[in-house]
C-alpha cells in the first residue's frame, strides 16, 4: 500500500507538469486547429531559459520560472508571426503548417545545440528542493510539492482566463468559427497571437518544472514531451482543455505505476497502450464530446 | 426615403458565370426590405457582396454614405452591418447567454451583460440563457443568431433565409420578431424564399433574376409585376397559392 501511495505522490507531481505542457498543446489544437510539433522545442527553450537565469544571472528560481514562461511565450509568438501566420495566409494545406512546425522544432534544437552543447545540464540544487517529509511511510519532496502547486496554479489561472474573462471568451469563439468570431468583433489576429503566447508560456513552465524534477536539461528534451503531449491530446479528447489537464495527470500516474509495478522499460509502452485501449472504448478520448465542445 | 444602404451597379462573376449583373437597390432606414428571386438569381451573392464576403467586380455599396465595397467583413460589421447565415453558425459549446454576451462585449464592456440580456429578451430567449446553444431547438437557434447579431448593435440587420427550415408557426413568430426589431429603429434586409412571409412583412421588395433587378417596390406591386410573375412566381394563379 505504501508503495502505491508513494507512486501516487510521484505520479501526481510528474503528471501535473505533463498536464501543463499538454494543456498548451491542446489549446492550440482546440482553438486554432493547429497541431504544432514545435511545442516540444519551445518547452526546451523554457527549460534552458530558466536554467541560464538561475546559473548565470543567479535569479531566484521562482523569478526565473516566470521569465522562462514569458520567453517561451515570446518564442511561440515569433513562430506564428514568422512561419505559421504567413503559411496560413497563403492558404496552403494544413499539412504545410505541420511540416513547418517540425522545421521550427529542428531549428530551435539546432540553435540550442550550438549555444549549450549536447551535454545534459542541471539546475543547481536548493535547500527547499531537497527538503522532504515522511507521512505514513510516504516520502514527499519539497520539489514535488512545488511542481504540483505551480502546475495547479498555472492551470487554474488559465481556466479563469478562458472561462471568466472577456479575453478568454473571445479566444474560445475562435474554436467554433474564426470568421463568425471576426464578424462579432473579435480581433482574431490578436487573439491568435495571444493563444500562441499562452501555449508557449505553458510549454516554458513545464520545461522548467520537468527540468528541475528530472534534474536534466538538454536540447533534445522536447522530443519525449512532444510524444506525451500527443498522447494526452488524444486521451483528453482532441482539443478539450480540461480533459487534457486530467489526462496529463493520468499519464503521469500511469507511467509511475508501470515503473513501480512492472519495469521502467514499460513506461512509455504502457502510456501509449493506454491510448490504444481508450480509443477502442471511447473514440473521442476520455473527455471529448464533439469538435464543437472544444476549448 | 433616406437610403441607409445604396447598392449601385454591382457586378460579380465566378469563373465566367454571372452571379450579379449590375444590380442597384436602395434600402431605407427602419424598413424591412426583402430580396427575392429564383434559385441562382443572385440573392445570396448580393448579401455576400454587401457584407464583404465577396468582392464585387464593379459597382459600389454605400452604407450611411461610406463606401464599403471591397472592405473585409469584420470592418463592415464594425460599421454597423450585422448578418446571419443560411446555415446557422453559433458558438455551439457556449451557453445561449454567452453567445450573445461575447458579441455585446466587443461593443464595449460597459453594460455588456445588460445589453446581452436585452438582445435575448427581444428574441424571446431570455428564459433559456443558461442552456447550451447546441441544445436549443432549431427555430430558437435561428433566433439566437439574430440576438447575437443584435448584440453587436447594428444599424442594419442582414438575414440570409431566416425562415429556412421553420414550420408555419415559427414563421409567423419570426415575422412578428422582425416587426419588433424594425420598430426598435433597426433596418432589416433579408433574402427569403417564403413568399407569404416576404409579402406579409416587407415594406419594400427587390426581385432578382439572372443577377439583374427585375422589379423593385411595394410588395403588392412587385407581386403583380408581369416580369416577376413570369420569372419567379410562375403562372398568375400560382402567385396567390
Amino acid at each position: 500500500m505504501s508503495v502505491f501511495l508513494q507512486q501516487t505522490v510521484n505520479g501526481l507531481s510528474l503528471g501535473s507538469a505533463y498536464a501543463v505542457f499538454a494543456v498548451g498543446f491542446t489549446l492550440l489544437f482546440g482553438v486554432l486547429n493547429v497541431l504544432n510539433l514545435a511545442q516540444g522545442a519551445v518547452f526546451m527553450v523554457g527549460a534552458f531559459t530558466g536554467l541560464e537565469l538561475v546559473r548565470l544571472v543567479e535569479l531566484p528560481l521562482p523569478l526565473a520560472f516566470l521569465v522562462a514562461m514569458v520567453t517561451a511565450g515570446a518564442v511561440s509568438v515569433l513562430t506564428q508571426v514568422a512561419v505559421f501566420g504567413p503559411l496560413e495566409r497563403r492558404g496552403g494545406h494544413r499539412w504545410m503548417g505541420l511540416i513547418a512546425s517540425l522545421a521550427v522544432a529542428r531549428l530551435l534544437v539546432a540553435i540550442a545545440q550550438e549555444v549549450f552543447g549536447t551535454q545534459v545540464l542541471r539546475y543547481p540544487s536548493e535547500p527547499w528542493m531537497e527538503a522532504s517529509w515522511t507521512i505514513a511511510g510516504v516520502q514527499i519532496q519539497g520539489l514535488q510539492l512545488i511542481v504540483l502547486a505551480t502546475a495547479l496554479l498555472v492551470m487554474a489561472a488559465l481556466a479563469v482566463l478562458l472561462r471568466a474573462t472577456q479575453t478568454g471568451r473571445a479566444i474560445r469563439t475562435m474554436a467554433f468559427n474564426p470568421n463568425v468570431a471576426r464578424l462579432v468583433g473579435v480581433p482574431v489576429q490578436r487573439m491568435t497571437l495571444l493563444t500562441y503566447f499562452i501555449a508557449g508560456a505553458l510549454a516554458g513552465a513545464a520545461g522548467v518544472q520537468l527540468g528541475v524534477l528530472y534534474n536534466a536539461v538538454s536540447p533534445f528534451m522536447g522530443e519525449t514531451i512532444l510524444l506525451k503531449g500527443l498522447t494526452v491530446l488524444i486521451l483528453g479528447g482532441l482539443g478539450h482543455v480540461p480533459g487534457a489537464a486530467l489526462a496529463g495527470l493520468l499519464l503521469g500516474l500511469t507511467e509511475v505505476y508501470s515503473v513501480g509495478y512492472l519495469s521502467s522499460s514499460f513506461r512509455d509502452a504502457v502510456g501509449f497502450g493506454l491510448v490504444f485501449i481508450i480509443l477502442l472504448v471511447r473514440p473521442h478520448g476520455l473527455f471529448g464530446l464533439t469538435t464543437r465542445q472544444r476549448a | 426615403m433616406t437610403a441607409l444602404l445604396e447598392i449601385s451597379h454591382v457586378a460579380k462573376r465566378f469563373n465566367g458565370v454571372v452571379a450579379l449583373d449590375g444590380v442597384s437597390a436602395r434600402v431605407g432606414r427602419a424598413t424591412i426590405t426583402a430580396v427575392i428571386g429564383p434559385n441562382g438569381s443572385g440573392k445570396t451573392s448580393l448579401l455576400n457582396v454587401v457584407t464583404g464576403f465577396y468582392e464585387a467586380d464593379r459597382g459600389s455599396v454605400r452604407f450611411n454614405g461610406t463606401e464599403i465595397a471591397g472592405r473585409p467583413p469584420h470592418w463592415i460589421a464594425r460599421l454597423g452591418l450585422a448578418r446571419t447565415f443560411q446555415h446557422i453558425r453559433l458558438f455551439e459549446g457556449f451557453s445561449v447567454f454567452d453567445n450573445v454576451h461575447v458579441a455585446a462585449e466587443r461593443r464595449g464592456t460597459s453594460h455588456a451583460r445588460r445589453r446581452a440580456e436585452q438582445a435575448l429578451e427581444v428574441v424571446g430567449l431570455a428564459a433559456v440563457g443558461r442552456q447550451q446553444a447546441d441544445a436549443l431547438p432549431y427555430g430558437h437557434k435561428r433566433r439566437l443568431e439574430i440576438a447575437r447579431a443584435l448584440a453587436t448593435e447594428p444599424e442594419i440587420l442582414i438575414l440570409d433565409e431566416p425562415a429556412a427550415g421553420m414550420n408555419a408557426t415559427e414563421k409567423i413568430e419570426l415575422g412578428e420578431l422582425l416587426f419588433t426589431i424594425r420598430d426598435l429603429g433597426k433596418t432589416i434586409l433579408l433574402v427569403e424564399h417564403d413568399m407569404d412571409l416576404v409579402m406579409g412583412i416587407s415594406d419594400y421588395v427587390i426581385a432578382l433574376n439572372f443577377g439583374c433587378t427585375l422589379a423593385a417596390g411595394a410588395p403588392a406591386a412587385v407581386r403583380q409585376d408581369p416580369q416577376v410573375i413570369e420569372a419567379y412566381l410562375g403562372r398568375p394563379e400560382a402567385a396567390d397559392a
